[in-house]
């Protein structure tokens, strides 16, 4: 049972805000209307396929697409040079559509056919001649940061694309992007105090070297766009992203188009996580530009394991040293982060953050991001922080057994607080820290010692917490007051994680009338105002603030109409359920219907109100995991007994949706902790590319999450709000390997802790005369 | 090599022309329009393409459209009748169980052939039941929850079409 | 997919002759769950599917005079999962029907096509080794019967004449005391290919507390789904205990020849065998003893 730490003094007077609210949308979920990327298509529709490197590093010597124009069905095919060089920036994976003059993946796209039927451009690609000279490659980021080993080069070099993590965390991490020197893309450090010295003032010290595995968001819709080519110049686009502006400026510029000229309608969307922004729009729209006819180009679940941007494979040292009284003394850390074939990682962001939820008075950390011959690696809820938190986390446990406190107040003792400073210097507004540490201590699942079970299978727990930064970006929203006293909002950012609903009620709330006078239209990029990538956990962080704003605009048109009609100032006129009236006079009264029917016959003219916003800054976001599990020791399978989710929400637009984001988040976590990792063999190929083996939890996996919603209002957002949709994926995964580790008394470093896994490490930690009584990490 | 078809989708009549490598998904999708069923895999492991064939749950993107011959194939579409949501949807929408929505089509036509057959599921059936469904947005917890309160024989069925609006009357002498 | 011909002959004969005809060319389409996805795969060609949809003498569940049992190859997963007679004759092919995919697989996937497609790792193939069951082939020259353990040679090779079909499966009555159990190693519950699948059949003395005979059948840990000899000699005779056991599960693990792939390290998949041999057997033996 979900558990909201309700504020009711504050939330009496609101009538739709902080009320939980099925989604707007849902019944064209249930009955299949809603569409997706994949469900637009158009007359004479041509189907595109794409043709795929065999190689992980390979020059392309010649390509000779002779034989596929020629076969039934072709209409065109596309390849690098389609488009111009100066359009394209090196080392940016967005922009190099097509490999150009070396393949740097096996899987990355060569060139592309449009066909009558998706058989026929199938059958096409087969007849496509490429002309490869295999080159040496490297996939172990270890390794690729060897002097000796086989360099990844992007054509001229040119400035580092990092647009897109930019989507997700407004804090600023000064990487350095180095001179391609060896494979090291970028580096980052952080410092702070003396690490000798903090070192040598702890009583305890724990470290470890904490491996994180590539995974991809396995959002359950593949990527799908759709685009068609007018004879005057028109590209309109249907296309399932993320941000449907960042997909019309990348195409625009890649196709040499006015942007005004490139339509991009986003699509409702079957899930994102991070990892749908641009990759695919850019291959129908060269396709219908070259055929000048519509073309659909639909990813298969292999190419989306294959080919996509899925999140980093990491190595991770950690070394932190407290006094007995739990006091921190120093933090250490090194982060190798694999970006795969171009830079764009989350590395600085996960180095940063390995410092960012205590007090360290003495810091070193760096990172490195390393290139390698895999496919280049995407943003994924909270990207780069589950590693990080895995790391930090489980050391934090280590360290509060050694000294012998409980792990929660181990943290609370040091819990970063308002006005503390990240390792990158930024200052910390108020964040939920210690809130939601607070609200994990009063859990009943905390305060329930764990019993051993009877079945002779070890039981343990582990607690962890994490943070987010999230996005703060500029946004506008317009309203329009409808006929019948009804609000129409429009905005131009797709419906990611139920935004839609919440800017609903935030309308609703201001405009004081019930939700079933709202409704959210998705305009395309020419209609709707700018909205930014759904992404960072941002657009109802930012939206909010637009839509109040926009509502305060429409609100303050009509009273002048009202006011009017009324023969009252403006400033006098009263409102609520959809009637205003003056102050002095509140018996008599004119309704919405009226002041719309008024104001379009009159010098006014229809109403239409625009609100801009933008959160006057970030303010991180903190969640918190505590997991019990079971553990088979003979075939390492792991049974997770509780799992509890506590966030901090600021202030929670939508409690049920807000809870849907806990619950979802965390049992992504599980899939990090236990069953998710792509895998490559010596070649560089994927060997699990389909749902049957990058496995996914089912429902037959996973528990119930107690999802509990903390709220420590925050003063940038509208009415407390906070970002919700990323923290709740950055602790779990820490949590429940740390959990394991306390049922086994082992120390475990790898996620995701696969049956093989753990038994192995239980057979090494016997091998090695480690590991027999068990010992709870919490003290009893 | 075309192959004539005849079937029955959603309780209508349907005859067509097919080569037979298209797959059932495909047709209900591309021929017929009805884009409900979804491709998420394209190899049977995450229940989006879920269609009832003569009454029970199949994957649309594992049968060939020829080897639906003779068939009745209902499709999310086809769930809804005298304008209301069946008991599943209406379920799925009150209890906040879609999120992107992707993987609800297949959700709601397995979890109505589901509990039609085992009106009565332990937790633990229900969730090995609903296994062959995957879906990354909720965690499985309000699917549950709702289609608990399809067992406990809670819910009510939604009406598909809105009410007009009237909130305020018009003042008296208007 | 590639573009290619199809047949759904409604006699087996005229089946036969298909395949005969057209030999390498043509593929049998069962309930297509492997087939599909194969064919999916670019570089399956596949010029002519033959569908055995429409042939009645495939389908089916019944019990013989003798006391066996004929299972149809096209008896869907969840026909032979949910089927009584399955279920009081055998149970473990029961269970390991129920373990092909999820339900949406089990109304497709056929227990022939289960065996037909001849993956070491199949579920439902080995129970009816483990049962001594026969498979009964039909093509131009009539019907014969070899036994199911006999029929695969090799990972996706099947030991049939060209032009011959599974038609069905007979599944000879087991003796008195006689318990099954079916359990498989994956990390998910459901939706998953075994990483270690062992069948289990175990006949009791009178006294319950003996073995008199044993059936261990490995899947997913060797080229076919072997017989475990060794484990198997190691348990006739032998009183019902932990050692028996123990002895059992490190014969098995020493028997099974894995390879390292995806799944699993051929280290990790001995270790599983030797755990679930045990583990099939004990559940087996508890069968066997509340057996009439």
């Amino acid at each position: 049972m979900a558990k909201v730490v309700e504020r009711p003094q504050e939330k009496t007077a609101l009538r739709v805000a902080s009320k939980p609210v099925s989604r707007l949308d849902g019944i064209e979920n249930v009955t299949g209307a809603t569409k997706f990327g994949a469900d637009f298509s158009l007359p004479g529709m041509l189907w595109g396929a794409i043709l795929r490197s065999p190689y992980a590093h390979a020059r392309i010597r010649s390509i000779d697409y002779a034989k596929a124009l020629e076969a039934p069905g072709v209409v065109t095919v596309a390849t690098a040079a389609d488009f111009d060089d100066d359009v394209v920036e090196p080392t940016s994976r967005p922009h190099n559509v097509f490999a150009g003059e070396t393949a740097l993946y096996l899987g990355e796209a060569v060139a592309a056919v449009a066909a009558v039927t998706m058989e026929d451009a199938e059958a096409a690609l087969e007849l496509i001649e490429v002309d490869y000279e295999p080159l040496p490659h490297v996939l172990d980021p270890l390794r690729a940061m060897e002097p000796d080993s086989p360099v990844i080069r992007h054509g001229d070099g040119g400035e580092v694309d990092r647009t897109e993590m930019s989507f997700h965390s407004s804090v600023a991490s000064s990487a350095e992007d180095l001179e391609e020197s060896g494979n090291v893309s970028s580096q980052v450090q952080f410092g702070r105090g003396d690490i000798e010295e903090g070192f040598a003032e702890a009583d305890v010290i724990r470290e470890g070297r904490f491996t994180a595995a590539m995974v991809h968001q396995t959002y359950l819709e593949p990527h799908a766009a759709l685009a068609d080519y007018s004879p005057s110049g028109d590209l309109k686009m249907w296309v399932t992203s993320q941000g449907q502006f960042y997909v019309r400026d990348t195409v625009a510029r890649l196709l040499k188009l006015p942007a005004h000229k490139v339509i991009v309608q986003g699509t409702a969307i079957g899930g994102g996580f991070g990892g749908k922004m641009t990759l695919l729009a850019p291959i129908p729209a060269i396709l219908s530009k070259k055929a000048r006819k519509p073309v659909k180009v639909v990813w298969s679940r292999s190419e989306e394991l294959v080919a996509a941007n899925p999140a980093p494979a990491s190595v991770i040292d950690v070394k932190i040293g407290a006094k007995r009284d739990g006091t921190i003394t120093a933090l250490q850390g090194r982060v190798v982060m694999d970006t795969g074939a171009y830079p764009g990682s989350p590395m600085s962001t996960a180095t940063m953050l390995l410092g960012s939820c205590y007090v360290f008075p003495n810091m070193e950390l760096e990172g490195f991001e390393v290139l390698t011959n895999k496919v280049s690696v995407g943003a994924y809820r909270a990207p780069g922080a589950p590693n990080s938190a895995h790391a930090v986390e489980n050391v934090m446990n280590w360290v509060a057994q050694d000294i012998g406190m409980d792990p929660l107040d181990f943290r609370l003792k040091n819990a970063i607080s308002e006005g503390e400073r990240w390792p990158n210097g930024q200052p910390l507004p108020d964040v939920g820290a210690v809130e939601v540490l607070e609200a994990m201590k009063d859990h009943p699942v905390w305060g329930t010692p764990l019993v051993q079970g009877s079945n002779g299978k070890p039981r343990g727990r582990g607690a962890a917490i994490g943070c987010w930064s999230g996005g703060a970006g500029g946004s506008a929203a317009t309203i329009k007051l409808e006929a019948d006293g009804s609000f129409s909002v429009l905005v131009g950012t797709i419906n990611l994680t139920g935004n839609t609903t919440s800017i609903a009620q935030v309308a609703a709330e201001e405009l004081r009338v019930p939700l079933e006078y709202v409704s959210v239209h998705l305009g395309d990029t020419n209609e709707a105002p700018f909205g930014p990538v759904a992404g960072g956990s941002q657009v109802t962080y930012t939206m909010s603030l637009s839509a109040a704003a926009a509502a305060q605009d429409v609100l303050r048109q009509m009273k002048s109409v009202a006011a009017q009609r009324l023969g009252a100032d403006p400033d006098d006129i009263e409102f609520d359920e959809g009637k205003m009236w003056a102050e002095s006079d509140p018996d008599r009264y004119v309704t919405y219907r009226r002041i719309s029917d008024e104001a379009v016959g009159s010098a006014n003219g229809p109403i239409i109100g625009t609100g801009h916003g933008k959160p006057e800054r970030g303010n991180p976001g903190f969640a918190g995991t505590i997991a019990d599990v079971e553990v088979d020791t003979e075939t390492g399978l792991v049974t997770i007994l509780n799992l509890v989710g506590v966030q901090d929400a600021g202030f929670a637009i939508n409690p049920l949706s807000v809870k849907g984001q806990i619950q979802g988040g965390t049992i992504q976590g599980v899939g990090y902790a236990l069953l998710e990792e792509i895998v490559y063999d010596e070649d560089g190929r994927v060997r699990n590319p389909g749902l049957l083996d990058y496995r996914l939890p089912t429902a037959a996996d996973v528990p119930d999450v107690d999802a509990v919603i903390v709220e420590k209002h925050n003063p940038y957002g509208w009415k407390g709000t906070r970002i919700v949709g990323e923290p709740s994926i950055v602790p779990p995964g820490a949590a429940i390997t740390s959990a394991i580790s306390d049922a086994l008394s082992i120390p475990l470093h790898n996620m995701p802790l696969t049956p093989e896994r753990i038994v192995m490490a239980l057979r090494d930690a016997k091998a090695n005369g480690r590991s027999n009584g068990r010992s709870n990490g919490r003290p009893s | 090599m075309d192959y004539p078809l005849q079937l029955t989708v959603n309780g209508i009549p349907v005859k067509r022309i097919v080569e037979p490598q298209v797959r059932l998904l495909d047709f209900l999708r591309e021929d017929l329009g009805l884009t409900g069923a979804k491709e998420g895999c394209g190899t049977g492991d995450c229940g989006a393409c879920t269609v009832l064939i003569d009454g029970d749950p199949h994957h649309s993107c594992l049968t060939l459209a020829v080897e639906a011959e003779g068939a009745a194939v209902t499709t999310v579409e086809g769930l809804v009748s005298d304008d209301r949501l069946n008991e599943v949807q209406s379920a799925f929408v009150s209890a906040g169980a879609t999120q992107c929505g992707i993987c609800t089509p297949g959700f709601v036509v397995m979890a109505t052939a589901y509990l039609r057959d085992n009106p009565n599921p332990t937790d633990d059936e229900l969730r090995m039941g609903i296994a062959g469904n995957l879906c990354r947005c909720t965690g499985y917890e309000t699917i549950v929850t709702a289609l608990h309160s399809v067992i406990d024989g809670k819910v009510e069925r939604i009406e598909v079409a809105p009410e007009p609006l009237e909130l305020v009357p018009e003042p008296e002498g208007e | 997919m590639r573009r290619f011909d199809y047949a759904a002959p409604t006699q087996v004969f005229e089946a036969c002759a298909l395949l005969a005809d057209r030999g390498d060319e043509a593929r049998v389409l069962a309930g297509g769950t492997d087939l599909i996805v194969q064919m999916r795969e670019r570089d399956r060609r596949v010029p002519l599917i033959v569908s055995l949809r429409n042939l009645a003498e495939l389908k089916g569940i019944s019990q013989n005079a003798d006391g066996s049992l004929t299972i149809g190859a096209m008896a869907t997963g969840n026909e032979v999962h949910h089927s009584a007679l399955v279920q009081n004759h055998a149970f473990f092919i029961s269970e390991g029907a129920e373990l092909l995919g999820s339900i949406q697989i089990r109304n497709r996937g056929t227990l022939g096509g289960n065996v037909g497609n001849a993956a070491p790792s199949a579920d439902a193939a080995p129970p009816l080794v483990a049962a001594n069951a026969t498979a009964c082939l039909v093509g131009a020259k009539g019907t014969r019967e070899v036994p199911v353990g006999d029929l695969m040679t090799g990972p996706g090779q099947l030991a049939l004449e060209p032009g011959e079909l599974i038609q069905s499966f007979n599944v000879p009555a087991a003796p008195a005391h006689t318990g099954t159990r079916y359990v498989r190693h994956v990390p998910r519950r459901e939706m998953d290919i075994a990483v270690v699948g062992i069948a289990a059949q175990v006949t009791l003395e009178d006294d319950l507390a003996t073995i008199k005979d044993a059936s261990v059948v490995l899947s997913a840990v060797a080229p076919t789904w072997p017989h475990a000899t060794t484990a198997e000699q190691a348990l006739r005779g032998q009183p019902v205990n932990d050692t028996t056991l123990a002895n059992a599960g490190e014969a098995a693990a020493a028997d099974s020849r894995p390879i390292s792939d995806v799944r699993a390290s051929a280290e990790y998949r001995r270790m599983m065998v030797d755990v679930y041999t045990r583990r099939a057997l004990a559940t087996a033996i508890e069968r066997a003893r509340a057996a009439v």
